[in-house]
């Protein structure tokens, strides 16, 4: 596809050796090996930015292998206007192929700065659904899908990378940018105005510093979204190592009542032998007996309560202020002597809230 | 499309609304040149300085200062107090023997770096006590309120180290270059008076520079306590992991003792379940029986579990490393162990007692 200065677009095919000719290049030269490049060769400039493969030339730009499905949007509603001046281009004064840089340079940008503007806010939400704390496990589907968003994300991160390299390689050798002016060396008449006016060279340079910064401010944004999906990965660790926590500790003091009660239910299942023991006329056996496991059972479990609330608070550090507020709790857990069931639900209620 | 500005020079301070076009004649600039397009740009035109900070948009010739665009709010409140003080000398630059252009500068400058420092300044504290109060060792869970603060945090504790860092590449990207600390120089090229006093007295250049370089300095103080924060709160992070686990595998320890008492007594427990059945035993008639069987219940269940607990305790211990002196310690708990020989009940509790105490 042909595009000239008043932006009128021409199709055609041609045999390779042909283009070769005309363009004054070598098969060697439109290889596009590489995912992004640009070079110039014999006074053209041949682009690659992923799909777009372009050769300019002081008078047009020819497109390769336009029938993209990415492309043909923007070939033929923007580049169009850009090329004949409707467009929202800076290069208007200046000759053609600065105009057609840009208009490529701009796409690209456009094209990523769009891959950002979806991936963001899916992973926004994602992360805000994953961290939630009022979440108990985590959602696997989610992260599943917070994997593939990490993986768009390095892969947007690699192409800004690469699209900053291949602008910072020219803009560091003032050879490149010169070369990158055509008209300067084709029209004499622009390289004189080139000399004492305004200096193509330098607005070449300023034209790819521009998009340089762009692409710099979105490898910025793309970078922080980054360090939140790891800073939230952390997060949502301790969040499960938490809940993990407190579940243990519930039934470590669900496991300390099974056991006094196992402990004391002993001596109901001694009784419950078919041995005759002397005991078993005396009424009041039966009452003492009945009473010594509920109540035994009872303190065993209360014990090892206090045990869990004192044994599994590590030393004190020395200057905590909050010292005071802790021994407090403790001096409330020796007051409570109730009935004996209310004793036991008086006691996992003020363990539980010592938490 | 009108401009409206905020027209600053060393004694007047006043609104102006202005075609765009006028303004660039006016100017002698071009449409491209006030296109602001980054978020932080110094840069040199026709004898102009156009800075953008963000909210701040400006343009800088060696008489006055046009702020572009000043309808913001956080602008308004400097514009008016701080900014006319520091033009008109009254403030507290540094650069009052110089051209105005140096004064607009480093006002700029200074505003910008005010603000990093005062979104520093707020976000230290909250970071600092979020830490605190997630860390706390006396904690056996995480608050997870908190912990949703912590990120929130993080991500403007981030946002803050990207605008710093942009900051700093913008100010070196003009000290790397010398011609474009000349080219700051405004008055140098406009005033011949000034130039001469340039090349023989103070050199404006070198003024320009040290001031581009106080101002970067002052951001990368910033950028390191910010990085400073964010280490803070990576280590914490790992601390609070470290306490979790820590906590967990004590309760778990507990959980398996408990386990174990349980399991020996359902194991010698059986012995009263079989006595209970309907079945005949011949030994119903001996009364001495009973208290055999369930001394043999108590204590054998009791024998047991202390046989499990030492299991535990020698066999979860790795191996003791040769020169450490809590080996010492180590073996009287076991002595003290092997010592308590007292009633049914009590050895039970004693047990429980001293195996928990090994811990």
């Amino acid at each position: 596809m042909k595009l000239d200065k008043e932006g009128n677009a021409t199709f055609f095919e041609k045999k390779k050796t042909e283009l070769y000719q005309e363009l004054g290049l070598q098969a060697r030269d439109l290889r596009f090996q590489h995912l992004m490049s640009i070079a110039t060769r014999n006074n053209r400039i041949i682009m690659r930015m992923e799909f777009l493969k372009a050769v300019i030339t002081p008078e047009f730009l020819l497109i390769l292998d336009y029938r993209n499905l990415n492309l043909e949007h923007w070939l033929f509603n923007e580049l169009t206007s850009q090329l004949s001046g409707e467009g929202q281009l800076v290069t208007y004064s200046l000759p053609f192929e600065f105009r057609a840089i840009e208009a490529i340079l701009q796409y690209r940008i456009s094209r990523l700065q769009g891959r950002l503007n979806t991936l963001q806010p899916q992973i926004l939400e994602t992360l805000e659904a994953l961290v939630d704390p009022k979440l108990l496990s985590v959602d696997r589907s989610k992260l599943h899908i917070l994997l593939q968003n990490g993986k768009s994300l390095s892969e947007l991160e690699t192409d800004l990378k690469v699209f900053k390299e291949t602008i910072l390689e020219i803009l560091d050798e003032e050879e490149l940018i010169e070369e990158l002016c055509l008209s300067k060396w084709t029209d004499p008449q622009v390289f004189e105005e080139s000399t004492s006016g305004i200096d193509h060279a330098e607005e070449m340079e300023l034209l790819l510093e521009n998009y340089y910064r762009q692409a710099e401010d979105l490898a910025n944004e793309a970078r922080e979204l980054r360090v939140l999906i790891d800073d939230s990965e952390s997060i949502i660790f301790i969040n499960l190592d938490s809940h993990r926590n407190v579940m243990m500790r519930l039934n470590l003091q669900l496991t300390m009542g099974t056991f006094s009660l196992s402990l004391f239910g002993l001596i109901g299942v001694a009784f419950g032998m078919n041995l005759e023991s002397s005991l078993e006329e005396d009424p009041r056996i039966f009452w003492l007996v009945t009473g010594i496991m509920f109540l035994g059972s009872g303190l065993i479990w209360r014990r090892l309560l206090s045990f869990l609330g004192r044994h599994l608070e590590p030393s004190l550090p020395p200057h905590v202020p909050a010292v005071l507020k802790k021994s407090q709790p403790a001096a409330r857990r020796v007051e409570i002597k109730n009935s004996l069931k209310a004793e036991t639900f008086g006691l996992s209620r003020s363990t539980l809230a010592n938490q």
